[in-house]
């Protein structure tokens, strides 16, 4: 089920009604959240509910199992057992081709050739986020952070909580887990804050993300015949495409979740705001950026001794996230591409100078800071470039479109879809505007003309949403 | 809990309202404004026009038949009114407003895709768009009450109709409207473009259902209109044993491989505006729209 959908319109009501109103015992109402979050991933494919049942048994027998032994051995294997369990779900269902296929092409390199044996594999939606979601509450429990559960349908609730369940933010046990052990009282400020978080979020999404979504698919699909600006466009179409759809779902999860009267973490910080990559990185997709940190970055020894090992760590980390987003090179690029930025941050020990906000109690950032966040956007939009290519080839391609094609300052008309993206290039600087004036809340619609600013995104909304040519939420296919 | 449903309430009132007024901008904007930028808002502005002929059906009659060319080589009066993304249902609503509008001809050529015939095709609307803005009118409301499957929300939910069909009847469109931009007069668009790959084909393979041909054909019969079916050319047609069949069987001329080379081609379902010029000249001959009006010289030349 999208938010974006009719469906939604009806199902959050009805589960709402039924959480307040009908079930006021705790847990009545985890139960509920319990069968709504089925219903809510089933209406995508009722078959893949079965991963989700399978990797929440295990997981929460293996909490059981560690709560009962001391033995540091027997500890270890049981972790094992769910890394290899959750890992291989999701090395099966998400890599297995992306394997098998770049195997036969190296021995094919070699001049051996062998018979291809890709299997026609559906990728669930959203396994990359439940699995490390999961992965997460036997890790801490592992290592002692977290009291393991007792409780199978608060757990079961908190791996397929359906808000965060299919796109994020990676929710981490130790937040989350607790607040279905806890009794909920309606809080009237946490629902108008989600209320009006889901109207920022589906304003991102339905306004920002499908409009440039239009212009992106087309100028992608045929950028040899794009002028060079045209292309430029295209890459910075993309660049506030993802944003609008990745955020404006976060926004909405985080949003629907307060109606519910959970707390999830913030998963983007205005990222497009940052003065240099390593600041992009922690406002950037935070729920996963700070996953890979605790266990993933750390355990590796993080910013911790020699500087080799230093650099070898934002190497691995960067390119374990550009995989986690997909089985295609062009995803390890991205991420080797982000290490590459941010190697010089950290070799000259500037990679943390960044962590207060931008221009802060000021309108307007100064000459520096306006360099600064222009050319961090250029350095991230170019490595989207390749996120959103077939293949690192036609990236490839496409940047070099931008150098060499005709008509280099002429924005084209954009044939397969008979017009000019001119409402894309108004609509972008509008929600800049919403987002610089307003950085240090979570939406406009706080502090000054937030009633207005609450008219005139409804208004926005309407006029300019796309409702039919609107496209999934790109990060569900990870 | 209280406090919470009263700020809800308020909101949703406030998006009716926004909803509301929205609406009747768009629709008064739309119905009101006299610059002509659809074929429907043409029939709505014309009424009691007469012409020799007239052409229905969807893209592969707004790209295909070069209605310039006909008045240029016959001298005669002719308007093509295929819209884009129409299917069989709609060119029906077409036809049903120009009788209500009084615009005749001596002669409607109807084109009938494959897709039109598709079984369970008869509820279906795809191009409906360019009429939502007339829901007021009895033809079009009649009609799409029997056959748009989405009805109730295309006409009674405010604004629906404009936020579902945005790219036809959008703010886009709106804009364009009250820019006083307008289209071509004769409504013909010849396509530019070349066919990339002469590796695609057009594959029919389907069951079809003629129930809603039969229906057009009652009205004609009924209105006393003549009628001419006709399928426009595919490219590289397969599996076209059935199709044709049915074609032989409902009196429709079947053109769908009269054209082979790719280069008159856009894609396997569209002529470009070589392929256009080529195949209206073939219309003219066939029928022999240069003089009288007949379908018997084409009946002849086939047998």
């Amino acid at each position: 089920m999208l938010f974006n959908s009719f469906e939604f319109l009806f199902f959050l009501p009805i589960v709402f009604f039924l959480y307040w109103f009908v079930f006021k015992k705790i847990q009545l109402q985890n139960s509920l959240i319990l069968i709504a979050s089925y219903i809510f991933y089933g209406w995508w494919d009722w078959k893949f509910l079965g991963l989700i049942f399978l990797s929440t048994i295990l997981d929460y027998t293996i909490g059981l199992l560690l709560r009962k032994t001391d033995n540091k051995k027997k500890r270890r294997y049981l972790l094992w057992c769910s890394l290899l369990f959750n890992l291989g779900i999701l090395g099966f269902f998400k890599y297995y081709n992306f394997f098998v296929d770049n195997w036969i092409l190296a021995w094919s390199n070699l001049g051996i050739q062998m018979n291809k044996s890709s299997l026609n594999i559906i990728l669930p939606v959203g396994i990359s986020f439940y699995t490390f979601q999961t992965l997460s509450y036997a890790i801490d429990v592992f290592r002692n952070k977290l009291e393991p559960t007792k409780n199978f349908i608060a757990f079961a609730s908190f791996v397929s909580f359906f808000p965060q369940l299919v796109a994020g933010p990676i929710e981490r046990a130790t937040n989350l887990l607790p607040q279905f052990y806890q009794k909920r009282k309606f809080d009237y400020d946490l629902a108008v804050s989600g209320i009006k978080l889901i109207l920022w979020g589906l304003f991102k999404k339905i306004v920002i993300a499908d409009n440039c979504a239009i212009y992106v698919n087309e100028i992608f699909d045929t950028y040899q015949d794009q002028s060079s600006l045209t292309l430029i466009l295209g890459a910075i179409y993309f660049a506030f495409q993802i944003y609008g759809d990745f955020s404006g779902y976060s926004d909405i999860a985080i949003g629907t979740s307060r109606l519910f009267g959970f707390n999830l973490m913030r998963n983007f910080n205005y990222p497009y705001f940052s003065r240099d990559i390593a600041e992009f990185w922690r406002r950037w997709h935070i729920s996963l950026s700070t996953w890979f940190r605790d266990y993933l970055y750390i355990p590796l020894g993080g910013s911790k001794g020699p500087k080799w090992k230093q650099l070898r760590n934002v190497f691995i980390i960067f390119l374990v996230s550009g995989f986690w987003h997909g089985a295609n090179w062009t995803f390890i690029v991205w991420g080797g591409l982000n290490a590459l930025f941010f190697l010089p941050l950290l070799l000259t020990n500037k990679n943390r100078i960044h962590t207060d906000s931008v221009a802060k109690n000021n309108y307007i950032p100064n000459i520096k800071e306006i360099f600064q966040i222009f050319s961090t956007f250029i350095f991230t939009t170019f490595a989207w470039i390749f996120f959103r290519a077939e293949t690192v080839n036609h990236a490839w391609k496409y940047i070099l479109g931008i150098f060499n094609n005709q008509n280099t300052f002429k924005i084209d008309y954009i044939s397969g879809l008979e017009r000019f993206s001119f409402e894309v290039l108004f609509l972008i600087p509008i929600f800049c505007c919403f987002e610089w004036f307003y950085r240090v809340n979570e939406t406009p619609f706080e502090g000054r003309f937030k009633n207005l600013n609450e008219l005139i995104i409804i208004l926005m909304l309407l006029v300019f949403g796309q409702f039919t040519n609107h496209s999934s939420f790109i990060y569900f296919q990870f | 809990m209280k406090k919470f449903i009263i700020y809800l309430v308020k909101r949703i009132l406030i998006f009716g309202i926004i909803l509301i007024v929205l609406d009747f901008s768009y629709t008064y904007i739309y119905v009101n404004k006299d610059t002509i930028r659809t074929k429907i808002e043409y029939i709505f502005q014309n009424k009691g026009k007469k012409y020799d002929y007239i052409f229905l059906g969807s893209s592969r009659v707004e790209f295909h038949i070069n209605t310039f060319m006909i008045d240029k080589e016959t001298g005669k009066k002719s308007i093509n009114f295929g819209i884009s993304g129409q299917n069989l249902p709609e060119t029906f609503l077409t036809l049903k407003l120009l009788k209500q509008q009084n615009i005749s001809a001596k002669k409607y050529f109807i084109n009938i895709d494959e897709a039109d015939l598709v079984e369970k095709s008869k509820k279906r609307f795809s191009g409906v768009s360019y009429f939502l803005p007339f829901i007021k009118n009895k033809v079009i409301n009649n009609h799409l009450k029997e056959y748009d499957l989405d009805y109730f929300k295309d006409t009674k939910i405010p604004f629906y109709r404009y936020m579902n069909y945005g790219y036809k009847i959008g703010y886009r469109e709106l804009l364009l409207k009250l820019g006083n931009k307008k289209r071509v007069k004769k409504f013909y668009i010849g396509l530019e473009n070349v066919l990339k790959t002469d590796t695609i084909s057009s594959d029919f393979k389907k069951k079809y259902d003629t129930e809603l041909l039969n229906e057009i054909s009652l009205f004609a019969k009924e209105k006393k209109i003549e009628l001419i079916f006709y399928t426009s050319p595919y490219y590289n047609v397969k599996n076209e044993t059935t199709f044709k069949e049915v074609l032989k069987k409902e009196n429709i001329f079947p053109y769908i491989d009269s054209v082979t080379n790719p280069k008159l081609f856009k894609d396997a379902g569209h002529l470009n505006k070589y392929g256009a010029d080529k195949f209206t000249k073939m219309l003219i001959r066939d029928f022999n729209l240069k003089t009288k009006i007949t379908t018997t010289n084409y009946k002849n030349k086939k047998e």
